[in-house]
């Protein structure tokens, strides 16, 4: 056991042995490794020593932090990060002013042995950076700053991840993720409206354990947690086999628990471990409570996973009160209808010219009759046989 | 280059259509052709009705049933079908390149200047500005136009499928190919929205294509409808544009006599 480790710095908090096994049975759980994977995590951990954080915030709701502090396994998880010594975190700072910031200065020579930067919330770019400062520089620097000297940097949350709510349509602060932050790819993206705390200190878990970055895909996003569709995880999923869903907020299908894909449900669109590890102390998440998924853990979701309760957005943007039903309907329709005129307009003209040609038929008859002074009716068959054939073969 | 028109059937034409003394049956549509054909069609009527389910569930129990797994059914039908559908395309695209001349590339995709005059010509017989049609043994050029359109529909189609599928399935081959959806500008609603507005363009599609067909039949009488069972389309001799020598030349003078005089 290191004096100066994780395990020590949890012992001296007051926790037990029992307490520190269950968080490493947890965070085993979170990281989707077989039970007996818990010990072994428990004996690196002990090993582990501790890793300085700097929690940097730009334009956010603080709904991450919220959500930090009202972790699924609360007392391991507010540890975990107590532990790896949260040095910098805006709403947790007991200190103000010129002290507050004294964590930034200088990172490099304050923490020799590196540390972690987590990014909460987006950075905007617009008027110079100058929505959003931090101690009277913009916060996009000052996060470029923290995130290009850290070991790891930990986008966490939709805002942080790719702007969030602030990039949606319609924002004004040209704001943007770790992408205006951070040019290479070394960071790991935690998407999610909050992102879930349970994967936040599963990935610093994995990090201290296994000494690697954790397998991403290809938004960076671990795949232990963002790796599965949350349809193929949700309880409700047998009444989607089953074809019984919810057909209006409390409907009888809604009272009995039905599927809510009828109501804009974004789980069979939404990659995500939700139904395994819940929200608020593991209690309940939003389809268990009774309304959909919005599909907040997937990339640029404000904009590319509304509405939220429709199954699609309207096929022209300009529009949004469009279906695809009603567009794709009144084309079916439309073409129906053209179809149907134009086949009334050829029967007219397919009689109009058939009138044309028995006119002309009888007038050629008529011209043959009074040069052969024949009567007219001697052989009006033949003479309209022959003309069809003419007719038939010499206009095309 | 000449689509001169073989597997000429050469029983005299009287005895075969009992009708006009001046036609033939011509063998246009191979059976590759034909069975593509119907199969796609039973795939878009299936694929139609399973696909407008699975995107709103019209069938909903009032209360709930003991394993009537509605929705599971329908969604294997969709993907049954969706592979006969993904195969006969895939197969009616390869005869493009090894088929007759009717089946080609060639005749479907505009790309000569004869071709584009002649579709021209349909577009002024659908707009009532000439009396025939244009008397073509396989497809018209307008009507290549139409299917080159539908086939990057039909691909369209087949890709949007597999992106959705590759992205439920999670695992396996279709997901390590095609498992990119989130890749797609505005993420893997936008595959959805695609392929269910192309589901409406196939039904509209259908809607004139059937149209188009009675009407030919009814004003040709060259049998385009039992064509397409049978293979043979009975061609009046010496009218198509074939045979009129009209394919691989300017052929604005020959056919400035055929169109209407009003």
């Amino acid at each position: 056991m290191r004096e100066d480790g994780v395990y020590a710095a949890m012992v001296r908090r007051g926790m037990t042995r029992r307490t520190f096994l269950r968080f490493s049975a947890a965070m085993a759980a979170a990281l989707s490794l077989p039970a007996a994977y818990g010990p072994r995590i428990a004996k690196a951990l002990e090993a582990a020593p501790r890793v300085p954080v700097i929690w940097i915030r730009g334009q956010a709701c603080g709904g991450n932090t919220e959500a930090l502090l009202r972790a699924a396994n609360p007392t391991a998880a507010n540890l975990l990060l107590e532990v790896l010594s949260l040095d910098y975190h805006e709403e947790l700072l007991a200190v103000a002013g010129a002290d507050a910031a004294s964590p930034l200065a200088g990172l490099a020579s304050r923490y020799p042995n590196g540390y972690y930067a987590v990014l909460e919330g987006s950075f905007p770019t617009g008027a110079a950076g100058a929505y959003c400062l931090i101690g009277g520089r913009p916060a996009v620097d000052v996060a470029r700053e923290v995130a290009t000297g850290a070991l790891l940097t930990l986008a966490v949350g939709s805002c942080a991840v790719d702007g969030g709510a602030p990039a949606a349509p319609g924002g004004i602060t040209e704001a943007g993720g770790i992408g205006k932050v951070l040019t290479g790819g070394n960071f790991i993206a935690l998407p999610g409206c909050p992102a879930n705390p349970s994967n936040l200190a599963a990935v610093i878990v994995h990090q201290l354990v296994a000494k690697e970055t954790m397998p991403t895909d290809l938004a960076h996003r671990p795949l232990a947690f963002y790796g599965n569709l949350i349809h193929n995880q949700c309880e409700r999923r047998p009444h989607f086999e089953f074809g019984e869903f919810a057909l209006e907020w409390g409907d009888q299908g809604a009272q009995r628990g039905w599927c809510l894909y009828k109501l804009g449900c974004k789980g069979p669109e939404t990659m995500a471990n939700c139904p395994d590890v819940r929200y608020g102390e593991k209690i309940s998440w939003n389809v268990s409570s009774g309304v959909g998924c919005i599909g907040c853990h997937s990339p640029s979701f404000w904009g590319a996973m509304g509405p939220a309760y429709r199954r699609l957005p309207s096929p022209l943007p300009f529009l949004p009160n469009l279906t695809t039903d009603l567009v794709g309907g009144a084309m079916v329709a439309g073409i129906g209808g053209v179809a149907v005129a134009h086949g009334v307009g050829m029967t007219i003209r397919f009689k109009r010219y058939k009138a044309q040609d028995r006119r002309a038929k009888a007038k050629a008859a008529a011209e043959a009759a009074s040069a052969t002074e024949t009567p007219p009716t001697a052989e009006p068959e033949a003479a309209a046989g022959t003309e069809t054939a003419a007719a038939g073969t010499g206009e095309r | 280059m000449a689509a001169i028109p073989h597997h000429v059937d050469l029983n005299p034409p009287s005895e075969v259509t009992g009708e006009s003394i001046g036609s033939m049956p011509i063998y246009v549509w191979e059976v590759p052709v034909r069975a593509t054909h119907w199969l796609i069609v039973t795939s878009i009527v299936v694929l139609g009705a399973t696909g407008l389910y699975i995107h709103a569930p019209y069938l909903v129990p009032s209360k709930p049933v003991d394993a009537s797994s509605v929705m599971a059914s329908v969604r294997f039908w969709h993907e049954i079908f969706a592979i006969v559908f993904s195969l006969s395309v895939a197969f009616r695209f390869y005869w493009g390149f090894v088929g007759n001349s009717f089946a080609s590339w060639r005749q479907i995709i505009p790309h000569r200047r004869e071709q584009f005059y002649w579709l021209g010509q349909m577009a002024k017989y659908y707009t009532f500005r000439r009396r025939h049609p244009v008397p073509y043994t396989g497809h018209n050029h307008l009507a290549g136009l139409a299917y080159t359109v539908v086939s990057i529909g039909l691909f369209a189609q087949v890709l949007t499928g597999l992106l959705l599928f590759g992205w439920i399935m999670q695992a396996g081959p279709i997901h390590l190919l095609f498992g990119w959806g989130s890749a797609v500008p505005g993420g893997i609603q936008t595959v959805r929205l695609l392929h269910n507005i192309l589901t409406f363009l196939f039904l509209a599609f259908a809607i004139h294509h059937v149209y188009s067909a009675v009407l030919v039949d009814i004003e040709e009488r060259n049998g385009v409808l039992s064509s397409m069972f049978s293979g043979y389309k009975n061609i009046k001799i010496g009218q198509t544009v074939e045979a009129l020598g009209l394919v691989g030349e300017a052929p604005e003078e020959t056919a400035r006599e055929h169109e209407v005089d009003d």
